[in-house]
């Protein structure tokens, strides 16, 4: 069961680490949600299957990767993110970079694999939290400069920092659990 | 001579007492106690040492009887020598008692004992941990015998110039208070017992109230809730945490692990902040993640205050009051209308601009209280510790360079730290070149009036780059003028923590108290001038040509254009030198409106302004702390040319390439 547990978290946090670098370069280079790039994104999160030979619950995890990239779909069909934001966007490829560099390591049950995936998901979850203020600190200064105007109801514009923080949160599962890591050199 | 061997239990104390005394010893109790008391002596190069055992024990506290007659016999029977032997194998936790042992004796000799059982874990650099502390590390191996000659031949003829510990600024002022009462009453550990009085222990308050001294142990009490409120912790925690602090910061200095058992989160984190390649890149997303969300969550606050001051145009027509309006309307019901003019729009607009940027000024504080109190600050100065000795600066000059972000003159002031002459000068040489938390604010401020957007990119790319040409000037400095050796340092790196609301609010307060006073006398006072100014001579337009103002303007304006500068901009320049903050005054009283203000530079002009203020010249108290500092007028005059020469440089370069690009 801890093997399942560890390799299904590793296979959502690669997805996770997947949609961070998609929206990271999206907000670089300004583009939107195409269903090409989320195909490729199902396939990105697959690399711990090809890179790690010895994947134990194969099947589950391809099963996940579908099941994810459904979502991704359905939602990209629903919401179109705001996606322009140069820094915003390198600070979201840094964080999917731990989240991949974690990979090799953590399916070692080693510690070092561990502490980039909790340093990768503290970022996106730190992004994530900074967002949520920035929302509501230009929702106040909204109604603020609306004082003695008419104004109409504030317009909520999705990013993509909101979902990857939720997404994250799921993700803190093996951090929290009590796996056995191991030093690298025992 | 008489010599105690200190240690944590099972360190191979006895052991080594055995191997030093040999045969000769005796075995009875410590006074009054049941606790074993082992003494020997031994004959070496003629002089014959006596060597007391003492009890194993893991600090120094007044909780057991083993700490109590360890620390009373250091205090009381004064040993030439104390030889810690510290466990190896366990070098991060004994290294907990060496500090406490540093605060209580200057002459300490530490055995590295069980030494190769600790080369299977780490690589121990015992050389640089004696340069680091100054006392004599001798690696032992007790049980075999070996390094036992070395150490007694440490102890006659060791260095022991030791570098103690220091706690960070909130606790050292507080000690150093008490530490001045304390000297009225006793000559000896004067340190030590000012420590223990903070920290409320029984024994030394005894020791106290037995002498009469109940104002100190008053005085001590306040001081120690005074940091407890800080750091919301209790004393005990405090203190443990910062001498672990100092503990884990050596044993990174002088440990390589090859092997350790026990993970923390601490050492998880570090593993990744820390980690060659990506520690940088994190280092400058946190900084751009957190100046993002200071000029983005400010923006509504600042709204607010600006709505209730200076009232705003509605877009159906009309307009609501400011109070700046309405206290000029009911002035001028009884005195001169330019005398409520010059109260109104020179000091009261002038203070609700200050206040426009609190908020900014304020939630950058919070950000930096929690970067610091939960202890990533530290690992950002590791990693630009790790920077700067690449380029060949290194040590405490790089603590003096972060101090700088605050304040540069106490930062300047902090280089007394250094031994080295030569690292001191570089130090204060680049030092004014970190933008202080008033140029910081002046920043904030101009990017949020001059820029629409990438407010936070602009700020960041301006502490980049004064961190990149600190780095080259280093390097080079470091390399010819001020050439020399450099000495190695401990970089205390505290554990990881969530920082309580109540101490980041604390050292939030504590940064922007200044500013807010600042805000109420010389800075009111610096705008009452700048209007004058403007004003002056009677009967001319305010801030026109024929103003005292406007004639100073057209002197330096074609020097200014070579720069992109406007007359109003060298102004605030002018005025800066006197204090940073001034520059929002000048700008704030120059222009009669914020959107006046706003289109008075291009963003092009702006960035070239922005880099010049970066780099030019050093406040007048940072100026005349560097000369106080060094007494020469030379240096002062090199560090101003060298300011003016890169803000010359930069702006220059940045706006006229600009210009040939088409930018502006």
């Amino acid at each position: 069961m801890k093997r399942l547990y560890l390799e299904i978290s590793v296979i959502y946090s690669s997805f996770v680490a997947a949609l961070t670098l998609y929206y990271g370069l999206a907000e670089i280079f300004n583009f939107i949600a195409h269903l090409p790039y989320l195909y490729l994104i199902s396939i990105i999160s697959l690399y711990p299957i090809l890179h790690w030979k010895n994947f134990n619950y194969r099947i589950h995890a391809i099963l996940i990767c579908i099941l994810l990239t459904v979502a991704a779909l359905l939602l990209s069909s629903y919401v179109s993110f705001n996606t322009e934001d140069i820094m915003g966007g390198f600070s979201l490829i840094l964080a999917s970079s731990l989240l991949f560099y974690s990979i090799k390591d953590t399916l070692k049950e080693f510690y070092s694999g561990l502490s980039f995936y909790m340093v990768g998901l503290f970022l996106l979850l730190i992004i994530g939290v900074m967002h949520i203020f920035i929302l509501l600190a230009d929702i106040l200064d909204y109604y603020i400069l609306c004082i003695g105007e008419n104004c109409s109801a504030y317009t909520f514009t999705p990013r993509p920092e909101y979902l990857l923080f939720f997404l994250s949160l799921f993700a803190l599962y093996p951090f929290f659990h009590r796996f056995e890591f191991r030093r690298k050199s025992e | 001579m008489l010599i105690a061997l200190a240690g944590n239990p099972n360190t191979g104390k006895s052991t080594l007492f055995n191997e030093i005394t040999g045969a000769h010893q005796h075995i009875g109790n410590w006074p009054g106690v049941t606790v074993e008391k082992k003494e020997g002596f031994v004959e070496y190069e003629g002089k014959r040492i006596l060597v007391v055992d003492l009890p194993g024990t893991y600090s120094l506290t007044a909780y057991s009887l083993e700490e109590l007659i360890a620390r009373n016999f250091i205090l009381e029977e004064k040993p030439d020598v104390v030889i810690d032997v510290i466990d190896s194998t366990n070098l991060e936790r004994n290294l907990y008692l060496l500090t406490e042992l540093m605060e209580l004796t200057d002459r300490i000799v530490v055995a590295l004992n069980m030494f190769d059982e600790a080369k299977k874990k780490y690589r121990i650099d015992f050389k640089k941990m004696e340069k680091i502390l100054g006392i004599p590390v001798i690696p032992t191996i007790a049980i075999r015998g070996e390094g036992v000659k070395e150490l007694l031949h440490a102890t006659l003829h060791g260095k022991f110039s030791m570098k103690k510990p220091e706690y960070p600024e909130d606790v050292e002022k507080r000690i150093k208070v008490l530490e001045e009462r304390l000297k009225e009453i006793m000559e000896e550990h004067v340190r030590w017992h000012a420590i223990k009085l903070i920290e409320g222990d029984v024994e030394v308050i005894r020791k106290l109230q037995r002498m009469n001294a109940k104002s100190i142990i008053h005085l001590a009490e306040h001081l120690r809730h005074e940091i407890e409120d800080i750091y919301g912790e209790d004393i005990e925690t405090v203190m443990a945490s910062f001498r672990y602090s100092f503990s884990h910061g050596l044993f990174h200095e002088v440990a390589e692990p090859i092997n350790v058992g026990g993970v923390t989160i601490t050492d998880m984190i570090d593993h990744v902040v820390a980690h060659k390649i990506f520690g940088i890149p994190i280092f400058l997303v946190i900084m751009y993640l957190s100046f993002n969300f200071v000029f983005e969550v400010a923006v509504p606050f600042q709204d607010a205050i600006d709505l209730i001051f200076n009232g705003k145009n509605l877009s159906g027509g009309g307009k609501i009051l400011g109070l700046v309006d309405i206290s000029y309307g009911w002035m001028t019901t009884f005195m001169p209308s330019w005398l409520s003019s010059f109260i109104n729009y020179g000091m009261f607009r002038g203070l609700g601009a200050v206040l426009t940027f609190t908020p900014i000024i304020m939630l950058l504080f919070i950000i930096l209280s929690f970067l610091e109190d939960s202890g990533y600050l530290a690992r950002i100065a590791f990693l630009m510790d790790r920077i700067m000795r690449k380029i060949g600066m290194e040590g405490r000059g790089i603590i003096s360079l972060m101090l700088g972000l605050g304040c540069n003159v106490p930062a300047i002031m902090s280089t007394r730290t250094l031994r080295n002459e030569k690292e001191r000068k570089l130090a204060m040489a680049l030092n004014p070149l970190v933008p202080c938390g008033a140029r910081i604010q002046v920043f904030a401020f101009l990017t949020s009036m001059f820029f629409s957007k990438n407010q936070a990119l602009v700020l960041w790319s301006l502490l980049i780059l004064s961190f990149v040409v600190i780095a080259i000037l280093g390097y080079i400095y470091s390399r010819t003028i001020f050439r020399g050796e450099v000495e190695p340092f401990v970089m205390e790196l505290p554990p990881y923590r969530l920082p309580t609301l109540k101490g980041v609010l604390i050292h939030m307060w504590e940064k922007s108290e200044g500013f807010l006073k600042k805000a109420g006398t010389i800075i009111i006072g610096a705008a009452g001038i700048i209007w004058l100014l403007a004003a002056l001579p009677w009967g001319v337009e305010y801030g026109s040509e024929a103003s005292y103002i406007g004639q100073f303007a057209q002197i330096i304006g074609p020097f200014g254009r070579l720069f992109g500068l406007t007359s109003q901009a060298i102004i605030a320049l002018f005025f800066g030198f006197f204090a940073k903050e001034v520059v929002i005054e000048s700008f704030t009283v120059l222009f009669e409106s914020k959107a006046a203000l706003m289109v008075s530079m291009t963003p092009l002009q702006a960035y070239s302004f922005l880099l010049f203020l970066l780099f030019y010249t050093p406040c007048v108290a940072t100026v005349a702390t560097i000369y106080q500092e060094t007494r020469s007028l030379k240096f002062v005059i090199f560090v101003i040319f060298e300011g003016f020469f890169l803000a010359f440089l930069f702006s220059f370069l940045v706006y006229n390439i600009g210009v040939l690009l088409g930018v502006s």
